[in-house]
Parts: structure tokens; C-alpha cells; sequence
């Protein structure tokens, strides 16, 4: 056998019996090496990107930073194979069996999780898994998060090493750039997330956020001022003195929507 | 004929008819001083008919005698006797005036005139009797002149004195006094010589048509109708005899008998006579009813319409409708200007009140819907139209209105009931199956049972002992779910139990971020309450208020008892609280999740199936601080319990 026979896996649950149970069923397959184990989404974020592991075991259901956070705020380079585990959740399950993700139902069955151990070891002898990987988790992450049904209430968010919990009420707007999003949040600060802004648009309350243009979402709360322009369009004044103009399609929206008293 | 048979009939039959019509007076007067419990006399100015009823009866017998004696030469009656009877005659025109103008109102012209009439009533009695004992020739001349011309001038008195009175009243005492004047001056000019016998009839027997007037003027008297049907009645069989006699007895069947008194054909007609008439008697009394129905009192059809408003209400689908349709055809039938109808207090009202006038002139007149349950409702009639009264009949025909409105309303009613019940019945039972459902869901929860199957594992390895316990209280969890399924009442031990058992499964999942806290008082753990009322409510808490928390937090369960008053007095109410010190929510989200939550929602409708306003939810919750569910329900309700029972039962059966 190779070096890589022993295959370097990480495991994160916030619920310690759940996480001691997969960890002591992970220690009885012989090939693996638990490298460390995280209680939450954050941690695992700070883990994985410090251990580099082959293998991640995420619990799907995590506070404040769940499983899926987890893989879209890791750097890209740093992703290891992911395998999500979930008590119970036919979105997600549907989502990753549409995927071909891997996921293991609790309690974990010790046959299924060495299936899942030895696609790993056959994913890591392959140089090309990684992008196709990432493509695939993003996917299914729009699908899981947007089945959810709730809206969003806080963005975990990557602030160079550390994990910061944006509640989407300090949000004040979101300006897209390609596959990033910027988001600028009320006390100055400035994220970077890689989101597409249709899937943030439909996870977020419609109530309180609008569509200015193409790339731009703005929370309706912290609107200051609108300025009509030449044109039948207008610009419009944040709390942060931040100027955005909108689009003529919007405007009408605007209009019928905001402007009506 | 001889003039002198003629008269002689005439007079017998007279008078014998205004005996009974004087003594049927007197009777349904009496008869119906109580009925239905109210007093249609109960004032003084009401013993006016039976004041009337005895003068009458008293001339008429009198008059009987007097001219029976005369005219079957038996000889004359102590002069004492023709006083006295000559007497009574004399005060009927003082009790006309009394009534025609106490119904005028009490003014002061008025009561003058009264006491007039009543001085020169008593002063020509005096005269009478006085020339009785001398013995002078009775009945005197002086007496009925100064009475004829007495009630002269008080009738020219009353017509200039009243003269915004309806024109009927007075014309109709007019009528009664010239009448009797005209008697009283025929009977001082041609007492002695016999006159033809149409003369005698309208001489001697104006106290027929008296009855009448006084009776029609009177406004309290609600009979009249009734009486004038039988009065009328009688007129027509006298008449009927009468005319059988002059025709057909007189000139056929009489000579044959004194002609042969062996044969039997003649007596033969005679009964026949008499039995045709006897049976013809039933068809007489409806054509007269009818008659006095449709043209004196031009009434409409009582039986139609009464089979009409039957008929009409049985499309009424409300209380209010079934009562206005009444109301609406109650109106026009007896020209009445308004017809009312109102709910009554249940308790003011009399069981089975009968109709009666609302006011003495029987202007109005009202009537009790007697339904079996509250609410009870009444008819009012309002001012009839065009002089009309309300007479016994239109009393009858309420009291037959209001019971047939009653019945229906008591089916409405009783209908109604049964359906409310049913549907109430079908939601408890659709709320119980779809709380089990829930519950079902909930111990069943996926999430929950893997998670908790997951623990076990873990503890498997890590402490059997606390695996062995894990599992245990799993088990016990489910076997709760699946009794509870009777949907039947628990003890709040009961509720709590699951409660602990759930909690203590979440505690092993969650370790140290979950606390818990069950505040309980033991006096108050018997209290019967809906099952799994709790255990959802500590399920919310964990899901949105412990495990979305990085560092979890506290559940607190707790429950008070209220009592009346002091602090010794009786359990009356049961506070419960789940607290959570979790993420909280803002009020808009709490909304927004309410709104689609299955749990809340189903404890909130089943408190109001169970309870209805007398229990309460309340969720407060803040960002940051927590969620606070607090429940109020009254304690010692076995209402619902035996409620709940039969729903059961009914469920079992189908």
C-alpha cells in the first residue's frame, strides 16, 4: 500500500455522542486517521483549512454554520472530499443522491461508512476529482439551502482566518461580481462571499430586500433617499451614504412597489 | 193570527231571548275576569258589562212576567215588582253614557255628565217605587217622561262635547240612547193599548240592540266578537222557529191537529220541524261566524292565514326570519299599522302567557312566543288601523301564531344544536387525529428519533448503563404516544412524564447545552389537561430556541395553580410555561412562523375546542432573549373529558 492508504478525515458535529459515535466507528476501520474533530461549522472551517485533510465528515445540521457553510467557505484550494452526514433530511438526501455526494444517514452503519472511506481512497487516486468536486457541492447546496423553505437570518462569512456570523439585518446591500458577492454591512464592514446573487435573492426575505439593478440587492431598511435622474430612473441614498443607481426595468418596481405610500 | 197572539209570541220570545243574552253577558264577563291569568276586569270602570248583564236580566225577567201575566190574563204583579223591573230598565241609559264616556277618558265634563245620568236614572226609580207604594197607576208616566227627555238633552250634550271623538262612538251611543228613548216614550204613551207587533218588538225589545252597543262601545270588552257570533246566532234560529211557525205551523199544521187530534202526521211535521232545524244548527253558527268575520269585522281568513304563516316560516332558516315572515303577514290581516317582533328576557317572561291586549282601550296587543329554551321573543301588535279593535278572536289567532312560530323556532333551534354538536365533534375528533398525528410526527420526527438512535449508539460504547436508560425512556416515549392516541384527558404528572422522557433524550444529544428545569408543584400535578400540550411546546423550544445555539441554553417548564381569591380558596385555573433562552424572534417572524407551524396552531384551536374563551395562549418572544409560551386553562372541567368520551366511542363505532 501507498502512503495514501491511510486516509486523513476530519469529523464536525455539534453533538458530541454523534461525533464520538462516528469517530469511535471511523477508529475500528483500520486505514483511517482522525486528524481532529470540530463542534461546529466555524471550527471545521479553521480545521480543515489548518489539517488539510483527505476526507471531511460535516454534519449537515450544524448551529449558525452549517455543513454546507462549511464547504463554501472554505478556500478552494484547501477542499478536501466531503461527506455529509444528516439524521433525516429527504431536501438534502435528494439533492446529494442527484449529485452523487456522498452523505451517510445516522445512526451511521459501520459497512456504509467504509463504502464511503473506500470512494475516497479511489476519488484521492484520481489528480482531476477536485474541481468537479467543488462544482458539484455548490449545486447541491443552492438545491438543499433553497428547499429549506426558511429564509436566511445570518451569513457565515470568511474574515481572512476567522468565521464571522453576518445577521442579514445589519446587511445593507450586496453588489455582485461575477461569482462574488460584496457585501457591505452596516458599521462600515466589508465581506466577500462566493455566492451567485439569484440563489442569495431567493433566500433571503423579499420583504426586505430589493433588486436595484442585475448586480445589486439592497436591504429595503436602510434606503435613505431617492433621487429621481433623467430618464424615468432614480439613485438611491443608503444609511452609509453609499450611492446605487437603479435600473430602468427596477425602477418601475421600485416605483409601484417602495414609492407608493 | 190575531194582533194579540202575535204580541204575545213576540214578547215571550223577547224576552226570553234577552234573558239569555243578558245572562250569556254576565257569564263570559265572569268566565273570563281570569283568564290566562290576566285580568281583563281587574279595574273598577270594568264591571261595566256585568253591571250591564244583571240590569238587563233584571228588565227582562221583569218584563216577562209583566206581560206574560198581562197577555195570558193570569192578572198583574205586585206594582212593587213592574217598579223595580221598570227601574232597572231605567239605569241601563246611565251605564251607556257611563261607558261611552269613561272610553272618552277621565275628564272632569265627563264624570258631570255620568253623575247626571246616574241622578236621573235614580230620580225616575224613585218616582217608580214611590208610585208603586202610593198606588198610583205603574209603571208611571212621570218617570219615563222625564227619562226620555232627561237622556235627550244629555245625548245633545254628549255630541257637542265631544266632538273630536272618532264619529263611530258617538253615533253608536247616540244610536243606543234614541233608541231606548224612543222605547221609554212609547212605553209612557201606549201602555195601555195593544199596537201591532213590529211596533212591540221595537218598543219593548230595543234592550237587544242595547246589549250590543254597550258591549261595542265598552273598549275593554275583547268578547265582542265572540258574543256577537252567538248573539247573532240565536237571532237567526229564533228567527228560523219564528218564521216556521207563522208559515208553515200556523197556516198548515196546527188546524190539521185541532181538526183531528188522532193524527199523528201533524205532530210528525212539527218534530221534524224542530230536528231540522237542531241540525242545521252547527252549519248556522260557522255561516254566522263567517259572516261577522268577513263583513262586520272584515277580517281575513284566521284558518288561511294561520295554515299560510305555517307554511311560510317552515322556509325560514333563522329565528329572525321566521319572526319577521310572521310579523309581515300578522300586519295586513289585522290592519294593524305596526307589527313588531323583539327578543325578551328569558327570565321576566311568564310560561305560557297567552295573548293579551297591551292597553285597556285594546289598542294593541301582545304576545309571548312560548319556545321551550331562551331566547324567548315577543309579538307586538300596534295601533289597529280604521277603528278595528283586538277582540277575542284576534287573540286566539295570535296565541295560535306565536305557538306555531315557537315550534318552528324550536326546531330551527333544535336542529341547529345538532349540527353545531356534530361539527364540533368532527373537529375534535379531525383535531385529536391530526394532534396524534403530529405527535406521532414529532416522537417520530425523524430527525429526532435518528439523533436519538445515534445517542444510544454512542452511549453504547461510552456507558451502556445510561444506553440502557436512553433507550428505556425512548421506549417509553413511543408506548405514551401510542396509548395517548384515545385523545382522552391526562394528568399533568402524565404530560410531564413525557416531557422528561423527551427532555431526557435531548439532554443526552445536547449534554451540557441543554438545561432543563421542570417547576412543578405537587398539589397540582392531578390536574387533568389535553395530552400533549406540553410536549410540543418543549419540542419548538429545542428545535428554534436550543439547537440553531452554539452554546444552547436553558428549557424551563413550569406551571402554577390559580385559585379563587384568597390562597386557600379552590383550583381554578392552571398556568403552564415553556421558556427557552434561546435565539428569540422578532414579533413579524413569530407571526410569519405561527402562521405555518403546525404545532402552535394545533394547540391553539384544540384550547378553543376544549375550553373556548376561558383558556389562552400567549407567546412572547424577543431576539436574543427567548421564547416564553404560556398557557392558561381552567382547572376542574370534566366537561370535556366526558365530552371527549363519546366522541371516542363514536369514532370506535365507525
Amino acid at each position: 500500500m501507498t502512503e495514501s492508504a491511510t486516509l486523513r478525515v476530519v469529523v464536525a458535529d455539534d453533538e458530541r455522542p454523534a461525533r464520538s459515535f462516528l469517530v469511535a466507528m471511523l477508529r475500528s476501520c483500520g486505514d483511517v486517521d482522525v486528524v481532529g474533530e470540530a463542534a461546529g461549522g466555524a471550527a471545521a472551517v479553521t480545521l480543515i483549512e489548518e489539517k488539510r485533510p483527505d476526507l471531511a465528515l460535516l454534519d449537515l445540521q450544524m448551529p449558525e454554520v452549517d455543513g454546507l457553510s462549511v464547504v463554501r467557505l472554505i478556500k478552494k484550494a484547501h477542499l478536501p472530499l466531503i461527506a455529509f452526514v444528516t439524521a433525516y433530511d429527504e431536501y438534502a438526501v435528494h439533492a446529494f443522491e442527484l449529485n452523487a455526494i456522498d452523505y451517510l444517514l445516522k445512526p451511521v452503519e459501520p459497512a456504509r461508512l467504509r463504502q464511503t472511506l473506500q470512494r475516497a481512497h479511489e476519488r484521492l487516486e484520481r489528480a482531476d476529482y477536485q474541481p468537479t468536486e467543488a462544482a458539484r457541492l455548490r449545486a447541491a447546496a443552492v438545491r438543499v439551502d433553497g428547499a429549506s423553505g426558511e429564509y436566511l437570518r445570518r451569513i457565515p462569512v470568511r474574515d481572512r482566518d476567522d468565521i464571522v456570523i453576518v445577521a442579514v439585518d445589519h446587511l445593507i446591500s450586496v453588489i455582485a461580481d461575477g461569482e462574488l458577492l460584496h457585501l457591505t454591512i452596516a458599521g462600515g464592514a466589508h465581506y466577500t462571499i462566493n455566492y451567485r446573487l439569484k440563489d442569495l435573492e431567493a433566500r433571503l426575505d423579499p420583504a426586505h430586500f430589493i433588486r436595484l439593478s442585475r448586480g445589486t440587492l439592497v436591504n429595503v431598511a436602510m434606503l435613505e433617499r431617492v433621487s429621481p435622474m433623467p430618464g424615468g430612473t432614480y439613485v438611491v441614498t443608503l444609511r452609509n451614504k453609499q450611492r446605487l443607481s437603479v435600473s430602468r426595468q427596477r425602477a418601475r418596481v421600485l416605483r409601484e412597489y417602495l414609492l407608493r405610500l | 193570527m190575531t194582533s194579540a197572539d202575535a204580541t204575545t209570541l213576540i214578547h215571550v220570545i223577547g224576552f226570553v231571548t234577552g234573558i239569555a243574552l243578558y245572562a250569556m253577558l254576565g257569564a263570559m264577563t265572569l268566565r273570563n275576569e281570569h283568564r290566562g291569568g290576566v285580568p281583563m276586569l281587574s279595574r273598577r270602570g270594568d264591571r261595566i258589562p256585568l253591571f250591564t248583564a244583571l240590569l238587563g236580566l233584571l228588565w227582562n225577567c221583569g218584563a216577562l212576567v209583566i206581560y206574560g201575566f198581562r197577555d195570558f190574563g193570569v192578572g198583574t204583579p205586585a206594582p212593587l215588582f213592574i217598579a223595580v223591573a221598570f227601574s232597572a230598565l231605567g239605569f241601563l241609559p246611565a251605564v251607556v253614557v257611563h261607558s261611552a264616556l269613561q272610553a272618552a277618558g277621565p275628564r272632569s265634563g265627563a264624570r258631570a255628565l255620568i253623575g247626571t245620568a246616574y241622578s236621573l236614572s235614580t230620580v225616575a226609580t224613585f218616582l217608580q217605587i214611590r208610585a208603586a207604594v202610593v198606588g198610583a197607576a205603574v209603571p208611571s208616566r212621570t218617570p219615563l217622561l222625564l227619562l226620555t227627555t232627561g237622556y235627550a238633552v244629555i245625548i245633545a250634550l254628549i255630541v257637542v262635547y265631544s266632538p273630536r271623538e272618532p264619529a263611530v262612538r258617538h253615533a253608536l251611543s247616540a244610536v243606543a240612547l234614541a233608541a231606548f228613548s224612543v222605547m221609554a216614550l212609547h212605553l209612557s204613551q201606549h201602555a195601555q193599548a195593544a199596537d201591532s207587533w213590529p211596533m212591540e218588538l221595537v218598543g219593548h225589545h230595543a234592550s237587544l240592540p242595547l246589549a250590543l252597543v254597550i258591549l261595542y262601545q265598552d273598549y275593554r270588552f275583547a268578547l265582542a266578537d265572540l258574543f256577537l257570533k252567538r248573539l247573532l246566532t240565536l237571532l237567526v234560529l229564533i228567527a228560523i222557529w219564528m218564521a216556521q211557525y207563522v208559515w208553515i205551523a200556523v197556516p198548515f199544521v196546527l188546524p190539521r191537529i185541532e181538526a183531528d187530534h188522532t193524527q199523528p202526521l201533524g205532530v210528525g211535521l212539527l218534530l221534524m220541524l224542530g230536528v231540522a232545524t237542531a241540525m242545521a244548527y252547527p252549519a248556522l253558527r260557522r255561516w254566522v261566524g263567517r259572516f261577522v268575520d268577513r263583513v262586520v269585522l272584515r277580517r281575513a281568513d284566521y284558518q288561511r292565514l294561520l295554515a299560510d304563516i305555517a307554511t311560510r316560516i317552515e322556509d325560514a332558516d333563522t329565528a329572525e326570519a321566521a319572526l319577521s315572515t310572521a310579523c309581515a303577514a300578522l300586519g295586513p290581516a289585522l290592519s294593524a299599522r305596526e307589527v313588531s317582533w323583539s327578543e325578551i328576557d328569558s327570565g321576566a317572561r311568564t310560561i305560557g302567557g297567552r295573548a293579551h291586549t297591551s292597553n285597556e282601550r285594546g289598542h294593541g296587543a301582545s304576545v309571548t312566543v312560548p319556545t321551550a329554551d331562551p331566547p324567548a321573543y315577543e309579538i307586538g301588535i300596534g295601533h289597529l288601523t280604521g277603528g278595528r279593535r283586538i277582540l277575542s278572536d284576534d287573540l286566539a289567532l295570535l296565541d295560535d301564531v306565536a305557538l306555531v312560530v315557537a315550534r318552528r323556532l324550536d326546531t330551527m333551534r333544535m336542529t341547529r344544536e345538532r349540527y353545531a354538536r356534530d361539527l364540533r365533534e368532527r373537529e375534535i375528533l379531525q383535531l385529536a387525529t391530526e394532534a396524534e398525528l403530529r405527535a406521532l410526527r414529532a416522537q417520530l420526527n425523524p430527525h429526532f428519533l435518528f439523533n436519538a438512535l445515534t445517542t444510544i449508539g454512542h452511549l453504547i460504547q461510552e456507558a451502556p448503563d445510561r444506553a440502557l436508560d436512553t433507550l428505556l425512556r425512548l421506549t417509553k416515549l413511543l408506548r405514551a404516544v401510542l396509548k395517548r392516541s384515545d385523545g382522552d384527558f391526562v394528568t399533568l404528572a402524565e404530560e410531564l412524564e413525557i416531557v422528561r422522557a423527551y427532555l431526557a433524550i435531548e439532554s443526552a444529544r445536547f449534554e451540557e447545552r441543554l438545561n432543563v428545569t421542570i417547576d412543578v408543584p405537587e398539589e397540582i400535578r392531578d390536574c387533568r389537561i389535553p395530552p400533549l400540550l406540553l410536549q410540543p411546546l418543549v419540542e419548538n423550544a429545542i428545535k428554534h430556541g436550543i439547537a440553531p445555539h452554539r452554546s444552547g441554553g436553558r428549557v424551563v417548564v413550569a406551571a402554577q395553580g390559580e385559585r379563587d381569591g384568597a390562597e386557600t380558596g379552590r383550583l381554578s385555573a392552571l398556568s403552564l410555561s415553556v421558556i427557552d433562552t434561546g435565539m428569540g424572534v422578532s414579533q413579524d417572524e413569530l407571526e410569519r412562523r405561527r402562521g405555518r407551524g403546525i404545532g402552535l396552531s394545533n394547540i391553539v384551536r384544540r384550547l378553543e375546542r376544549y375550553y373556548g374563551d376561558a383558556a389562552s395562549i400567549e407567546v412572547r418572544s424577543a431576539p436574543g432573549v427567548g421564547t416564553t409560551v404560556r398557557i392558561r386553562v381552567p382547572v376542574g372541567l370534566s366537561g370535556p373529558r366526558e365530552r371527549r368520551r363519546r366522541v371516542g366511542a363514536g369514532a370506535g363505532a365507525a
